[in-house]
């Protein structure tokens, strides 16, 4: 016993020693710092908003109703509850704001978990040429489809506006709830994240140990039951991230309900900020709440006590289900065409309206005349008003344009650099902490901007740097901080992901050999999980690069190419901003080809495992 | 999860404070700076205020909001017109143009600050601007001495806003079938679908519906009621009389029933787009018969001619012969100074600038749809474009006579806009879903 | 070289006890192996030892460095302890080959570049594998990567060597291969290497003294041979040798003269006379002292605070009495007068005559041996005999048991009484 030797130390001292220790440890440094960093950056919008409902604001219901312009009170909260509009204002887009995430997140999981499953387990044909087709809706702006549904099936006699193509030129008239609404929203919404469901339920099915079913197979088990009792559970932790991002994403979605007329808790935040400011806030309260409930059931969920470690890639024999001589090739049809509708078509809508004399003008399709094409809406280089350019020059010379597509790029490498750096750091640091609270901390308050929806978190920012020390509205800055902030969660669940496949001894034998930490991360950890960091940062980029909804309360029109192309949406000029979602598309596709050349990364890897 | 609820308390309830601390702005008696160098602004030519700004603004930068791109066409002949008085004067300029309702907030966190970033702004719906800017302290008006002399009232007397133009959005219909339109009631009678712009996303939009309640435009409305067939009238007159009680209720006159059952219609039928464009885009198309819409005239002259799309399909409603009742409504573009502005003498010159000169305005002018403030500017540009020979424009007199334009009138639209406001709010907006 | 002294080294996860109050002295230049089943705490151990993991409580020392000591704060970080440590799964980078591999670490010591070409190849050569300096690990075979990740581990010239179930990824043949080698390695290169494996075989060849644990408590710590042939309890007895050590339940008590008058095998009467003289007795009486003492000196840590109470408690070792009925062995409270008698199979001997009869239940010859299980009664002996008898199955012999290393086991506490002859 030599415990009688030591000297009894000071409770300080011993304080200050184990802190030591504690900082000496670079993931519990990135911790700490990740805690108050993460902590700032998703409380203080919250709290901002939290005042703003309480706060009155002059020439709003508030300032009317309790006569003040100035000072606090929960007038917003007795209105918006128990007011004469309540329903209109509350209820009904809260109602239709929940059907619109569960369904979206049900077509998503459906349709992205289907072709998952067709894709990596049976000999489905023409893989490479779907797997590739198939994420183009998530690439594209989410809008593009709801813009490609109502050019479709517009009608005089339903919608009461012209008629889309199909009325048009088949005579087809779809019936209202499917031409506008609740329905092409949940679609519109539901195929554009399908293709999360299929990165991440893919990536499991690639990786499950096909012993698992195999087993099941020699028990004679019927295959539907292998099916229901033994897949589905493995790829239950999948399906739940699905719903967790597409719940969250589609629950804020602005432009899809905007364009498809559905009034829905974001678009109802927007039509209420002119004269009930302090109650559209509370329905950004009511978005978040929703969104940390949903996280909270999932992370619940989760804990269950079923491990699903058994995925564990070693086997590299995969079973595939023979779809048979016909099947394969069926199905494979089934989804050409599909995919077509969903990824091909709105790229030939957008380059087609970009040649039509105005817009909606089919003229082309009826007589097959090229006098009825144009090409000013690319090449007029002068500043003309006639002819439906408002002024503008012609893409390839609009500086507008261009300069947003600068702002854009820009915007988007910050974004993606700071969030994919940032997040690396997080799910590593997480990964090496697993028990830790601080750890589990860092990772939930690192993702819960994610699930707040993107209105309310850009309206978060711009209350909260708009004040007398700071105001950076308009700035690239507060551009960066917001899409970092809210971009976060992409990487730090991708290198997590990725951190929590490698053997910690890896790390360890640098460490015992005295390698210092950041020598350990260039050297070692990210050159090994290299393709999986770099997805971590090209999903911030190729997201930011087309986000709308987050951005167009931050900055003014033109100063990146979203909210560029919603102004020229908005005003008509659907040729400009067909084309320059061909441009954010091709732009996508470019980078994405190039990062998958150079280092094996690609969107498709993103979030998997 | 613990800590996480005592974390967001805890900065809860310490934000308020520092926020509270550095926000509540409370408008003041005494003048500001700003205001008094608008008071001696309003007493001098265009040409001594471009002196005051050469002065000011040489080699510095010049921020402008507002709700119309063109300031950002207009600045640059502002900065060549302050050149052939010195040729030696530069000047930056960056202009933005907010979306949606965006701009009061931006005007209201630019207003936190000692020396504001934005110099001058141009904005449109009086109301807001009056419950939000106006009363708050945070814009001033600046009334050229060119401008009043023009219009025969006296800057420092003149009690309104300084407006830059008037806007119109008028009714018109695609005439590719066999309908007509021939009296204002005729766009609510059941069945009839306008295409118009959501009143909660164009503001100036229910601003119209606040103004038909005035005096005089109930009178109107009523008028026209009554010049309608029997046929029709028996039609709307239940709807009309059931809203007498409201009308009385919400301090109306003896006519307020005949705007409200016109407003309750309206709301209750018109089809909801998200701009002016699309609705213009819809209108021209031939395949969009029988349809109508109310929105800003001067869309038409970007319709390019083609085999399905024509500007001839359209008909103005209020053209057309026999039409009874108001064609339209007209909102403003209003100017203010900014209560901070840190360029207070180049933003009345600049003001002044676009009010009282033809090329000031022509960033508007050269196109049909936008009428200027100042009689004098109004009949220069007219001379100079030709809107009236060239696209059968009929000109600002004619719609606020005989196209009875309804005026956005702010400070009306703000006293109303939480009763009648209300009162609008509870009706159950058409969806689609009755037809 | 120093020695590395644990003193009462805890580590705990919420109430499960990986580490149990731990004391511990490894000597210089040993070859200390950490025995025992999966999940014993054995990794752990090592793994605190060379600053990966972090002990809830105690002190740690390496030579005259304290490195960890919960009472004083001090953690000095694993970079800092200098030792080596070859990993189970040999944690290679596979983005570096061999020659990175084993030079990453020189680099970083600011070694001149010949110091550590002369390093490399000096330990490449130790280890035969210079023809593979530019390959990558995943073009090599199990055992070169072991090789690799060894030379790895000697480059920098650590004090200590710690070694995480180093073998037991290889196959069969070159496991016992690479035994050889870490043997003649740790003779070259005079360093302590401290060795986790829960292959028993392993410990015993390689080790000078085995560390035994169970469930985070330390049951044996001594060489190989007195682990064996002197277990401290049934459990010990049981996880050493191949094949396993026989028990036979008994019943009876001690006479006058020192010796034990037992019954086994149901109703056959034997005699047990201890090696060394044993009073039962004072034997029970300074158990149950000794048990009395750990159960204070828990009552006093259950006083501390930050106690947390152990969820995983020690059950008593289900011993494995082998029967052709297990139905039919008797099963009752062990009681003062209830013991097990420890029997290693070399040791139970086939004689001509005499003895108790049994009957050759299954016959497996190896050539070299031949590993006999005989049926006495309702229960089955294992016994190992040299040499290549063949025997049929159903053949009746007679066996006695050899020698004076007989055990006798309290069954009331496991542990073990005395070492003796029996007599049947």
């Amino acid at each position: 016993m030599t415990l009688s030797n030591t000297k009894k130390v000071s409770s300080w001292t011993l304080f200050w020693n184990n802190l030591k220790t504690f900082f000496s440890k670079p993931q519990n440094t990135i911790l700490v710092v990740m805690a108050v960093i993460c902590t700032l950056t998703t409380f203080a919008p919250i709290v901002a908003i939290l005042e703003d409902t309480l706060k009155i604001h002059p020439g709003t219901i508030d300032a009317h109703l309790t006569g003040q312009t100035e000072g606090y009170s929960f007038v917003n909260y007795i209105d918006l509850f128990t007011g004469t509009v309540a329903k209109t204002n509350l209820w009904n887009p809260l109602l239709n704001t929940l059907i619109l995430a569960v369904m979206s997140c049900v077509v998503a999981i459906l349709y992205g978990g289907i072709f998952a499953f067709l894709v990596t387990r049976t000999n489905l044909r023409f893989k490479k040429y779907l797997s590739a087709i198939f994420i183009f809706p998530y690439i594209m702006p989410q809008w593009t489809l709801a813009m490609v549904w109502k050019n479709l099936f517009d009608s005089n006699a339903i919608t009461g506006t012209k008629d889309g193509l199909l009325a048009g030129l088949f005579n087809i008239h779809m019936p209202l709830w499917w031409c506008q609404g609740l329905l092409p929203s949940i679609l519109v919404l539901g195929l554009h994240y399908a293709p999360f469901a299929y990165i991440l339920i893919g990536g499991i099915f690639r990786n499950m140990d096909s012993n698992l079913e195999e087993a099941a197979t020699i028990l004679n088990t019927p295959k539907w039951k292998i099916m229901t009792r033994v897949t589905l559970p493995l790829v239950r932790p999948a399906i739940l991230s699905t719903i967790l991002l597409v719940f969250g994403s589609s629950m804020g979605s602005y432009p899809v309900p905007h364009f498809l007329n559905l009034t829905t808790l974001s678009t109802k935040y927007l039509e209420m900020n002119v004269s009930r400011a302090g109650e559209a806030s509370i329905l950004a309260v009511v978005m978040m709440l929703l969104g940390v409930a949903i996280m909270y059931f999932n992370q619940r969920s989760l804990k269950s006590r079923k491990s699903y470690t058994t995925v564990t890639g070693k086997s590299g024999q995969i079973s595939k289900v023979n779809l048979g001589k016909v099947g394969c090739i069926l199905i494979a049809a089934i989804f050409i065409i599909l995919t077509f509708f969903t990824s091909i078509f709105p790229i030939i809508s957008f380059a087609f309206e970009t040649f039509l004399p105005n817009p909606g003008d089919y003229s082309f399709l009826h007589t097959w005349n090229l006098e009825h094409l144009t090409t000013k809406w690319w090449l007029t280089s002068e500043n003309v008003t006639e002819n439906g350019m408002y002024g503008q020059k012609g893409m390839l010379f609009n500086e507008t344009i261009w300069r947003g597509f600068g702002g854009t790029m820009l915007v988007s490498f910050a974004c993606a650099l700071a969030a994919g750096l940032l997040g690396t750091l997080i799910g590593y640091a997480v990964s090496k902490n697993r028990r830790s609270k601080l750890a589990s901390y860092v990772n939930s308050i690192a993702f819960l901007p994610y699930l707040m929806p993107s209105v309310a978190v850009g309206i978060a920012f711009f209350v909260l740097f708009s004040n007398k020390y700071f105001n950076l509205y308009n700035t690239y800055w507060l551009l960066i901080i917001v899409g970092t902030v809210k971009y976060i969660p992409f990487a730090s669940r991708s290198s997590l992901n990725s951190m929590l496949q490698l053997s910690g001894e890896i790390e360890e034998s640098a460490i015992i050999q005295d390698i210092p930490w950041w020598k350990r991360m260039t050297k070692i950890i990210v050159p090994i999980q290299k393709s999986s960091i770099v997805s971590g940062f090209l999903l911030p980029f190729m997201t930011c690069l087309r986000e709308l909804s987050l951005f167009m309360l931050l900055c003014v029109q033109g100063y990146i190419l979203s909210t560029t192309l919603d102004y020229f949406d908005e005003m008509g000029l659907y040729a400009f901003s067909s084309g320059i979602n061909l441009i954010l598309i091709v732009t996508i596709l470019v980078c994405n080809a190039v990062v998958n050349k150079v280092t094996g990364a690609s969107l498709d890897k993103g979030i998997g495992g | 999860m613990k800590k996480f609820i005592a974390v967001a308390l805890a900065l809860i309830l310490v934000l308020p404070l520092v926020l509270t601390s550095c926000g509540g702005k409370t408008p003041t008696k005494e003048q500001s700076e700003v205001q008094k160098i608008i008071a001696q602004a309003q007493t001098m030519t265009l040409e001594e205020l471009a002196r005051k700004a050469i002065e000011e603004s040489n080699g510095k930068t010049f921020y402008g909001v507002g709700n119309s791109s063109r300031g950002k066409s207009a600045l640059p002949l502002f900065i060549a017109y302050l050149q052939t008085i010195d040729p030696n004067y530069n000047m930056t300029f960056e202009w933005q143009q907010p979306k949606n309702n965006k701009i009061f907030d931006q005007l209201t966190s630019d207003s936190l600050k000692t020396t504001g970033t934005f110099a001058m702004t141009l904005i449109q719906d009086g109301n807001q601007i009056e419950s939000k800017m106006v009363k708050t302290g945070i814009l001033d008006t600046f009334i050229p001495k060119d401008w009043a002399d023009a219009n025969g009232v006296k800057a420092d007397t003149y009690k309104g806003y300084l407006a830059l133009q008037t806007l119109n959005k008028v009714f018109m219909y695609n005439n590719t079938g066999d309908k007509t339109y021939t009296n204002c009631w005729d766009f609510v009678l059941p069945g009839e679908h306008g295409l118009y712009m959501d009143i909660d996303s164009e503001i100036v939009g229910k601003n119209f519906l606040y103004m038909l309640t005035q005096d005089k435009y109930a009178a109107n409305l009523k008028t026209a009621f009554d010049a309608l067939s029997a046929d029709k009238k028996s039609q709307l007159q239940p709807t009309v009389d059931a809203l007498a009680a409201d009308a009385k209720d919400l301090g109306l006159s003896e006519n307020g029933k005949y705007a409200l059952a016109w407003i309750k219609l309206w709301v209750e039928s018109y089809n909801a787009q998200a701009d002016d464009g699309p609705i213009c885009n819809t209108l021209v198309n031939k395949t969009a018969t029988d349809q109508f819409g109310l929105l800003v005239y001067s869309k038409l002259r970007s319709v390019q001619e083609s085999e399905t799309v024509s500007k001839n399909n359209v008909t103005i409603a209020a053209y057309a012969d026999g039409y009874t009742g108001m064609g339209g409504y007209g909102y403003c573009h209003y100017l203010f100074v900014t209560d901070n502005s840190p360029l207070p003498w180049t933003a009345c010159a600049f003001i002044a600038y676009m009010t009282c000169t033809v090329d000031g305005f022509s960033a508007w002018g050269k196109d049909m749809g936008g009428y200027s403030s100042n009689p004098t500017v109004a009949q220069g540009t007219e001379e100079k474009y030709q809107h009236k020979t060239n696209e059968g424009d009929r000109g600002y007199d004619w719609w606020v006579g005989q196209g009875q334009l309804v005026l956005e009138d702010p400070a009306y639209c703000s006293s109303v806009a939480f009763t009648v406001g209300s009162w609008i709010e509870m009706l159950t907006k058409y969806s689609g879903d009755k037809k | 070289m120093p020695k590395i002294v644990l003193t009462d080294v805890t580590k705990r996860w919420g109430n499960f006890y990986g580490v149990d109050h731990l004391d511990l002295v490894i000597d210089d230049c040993s070859f200390v192996t950490l025995l025992g089943p999966s999940g014993c705490g054995k990794t752990t151990t090592l793994r605190m030892i060379a600053g990966l993991e972090t002990p809830t409580s105690g002190r740690i020392e390496i030579g005259d460095q304290v490195v960890f000591d919960s009472e004083l704060g001090i953690n000095v970080p694993a970079n800092k302890r200098h030792v080596g440590f070859l990993f189970q799964n040999y944690a290679l980078w596979p983005n570096m080959t061999v020659y990175q591999n084993i030079s990453f670490g020189l680099k970083n010591m600011k070694m001149p570049k010949e110091e550590i070409e002369a390093t490399v190849s000096r330990v490449a050569k130790l280890v035969k594998i210079e023809q593979f300096m530019d390959r990558y690990p995943a073009e090599l075979s199990g055992g070169q990567q072991q090789r690799v990740a060894i030379a790895r581990t000697l480059a920098p010239d650590p004090e200590v060597i710690f070694m995480d179930e180093p073998l037991s990824n290889l196959d069969a043949k070159l496991r016992l291969e690479m035994r050889a080698e870490l043997q003649r390695l740790h003779l070259n290169t005079h360093k302590t290497f401290i060795y986790v494996t829960h292959d028993q075989m392993e410990a015993m060849t390689l080790a000078t003294r085995i560390c035994l644990i169970d469930n985070g408590v330390l049951q044996q710590y001594d060489p190989p041979l007195k682990v064996y042939g002197q277990p401290n309890n049934i459990f010990v007895a049981d996880f050493v040798g191949s094949p396993s050590i026989n028990f036979v339940d008994a019943n009876g008590t001690q006479n006058e003269d020192g010796s034990m008058s037992l019954k086994v095998f149901g109703d056959i009467d034997a005699k047990f006379d201890f090696k060394e003289q044993t009073d039962l007795n004072a034997w029970r009486e300074q158990e149950a002292a000794e048990e009395k003492q750990e159960e204070e000196k828990v009552a006093k840590l259950a006083t501390q605070k930050g106690y947390v109470e152990k969820k995983n408690v020690r059950e008593p070792f289900r011993y494995q009495v082998n029967c052709v009925d297990e139905e039919a062995r008797v099963k009752t409270e062990p009681t003062d007068d209830n013991f097990v008698i420890g029997i290693r199979p070399e040791t139970i001997k086939i004689c001509e005559s005499g003895g108790i009869q049994g009957e050759i239940y299954s016959a497996m010859p190896t050539g070299m041996e031949t590993t006999l299980r005989i049926r006495v009664g309702n229960f089955i002996l294992t016994s190992v005999i040299f040499g290549g008898i063949t025997y049929d199955i159903g053949q009746m012999v007679n066996i006695k048991f050899d020698g004076d290393g007989i055990m006798l086991f309290s069954r009331k506490s496991d542990k073990l009484i005395g070492l003796g002859t029996i007599s049947l």
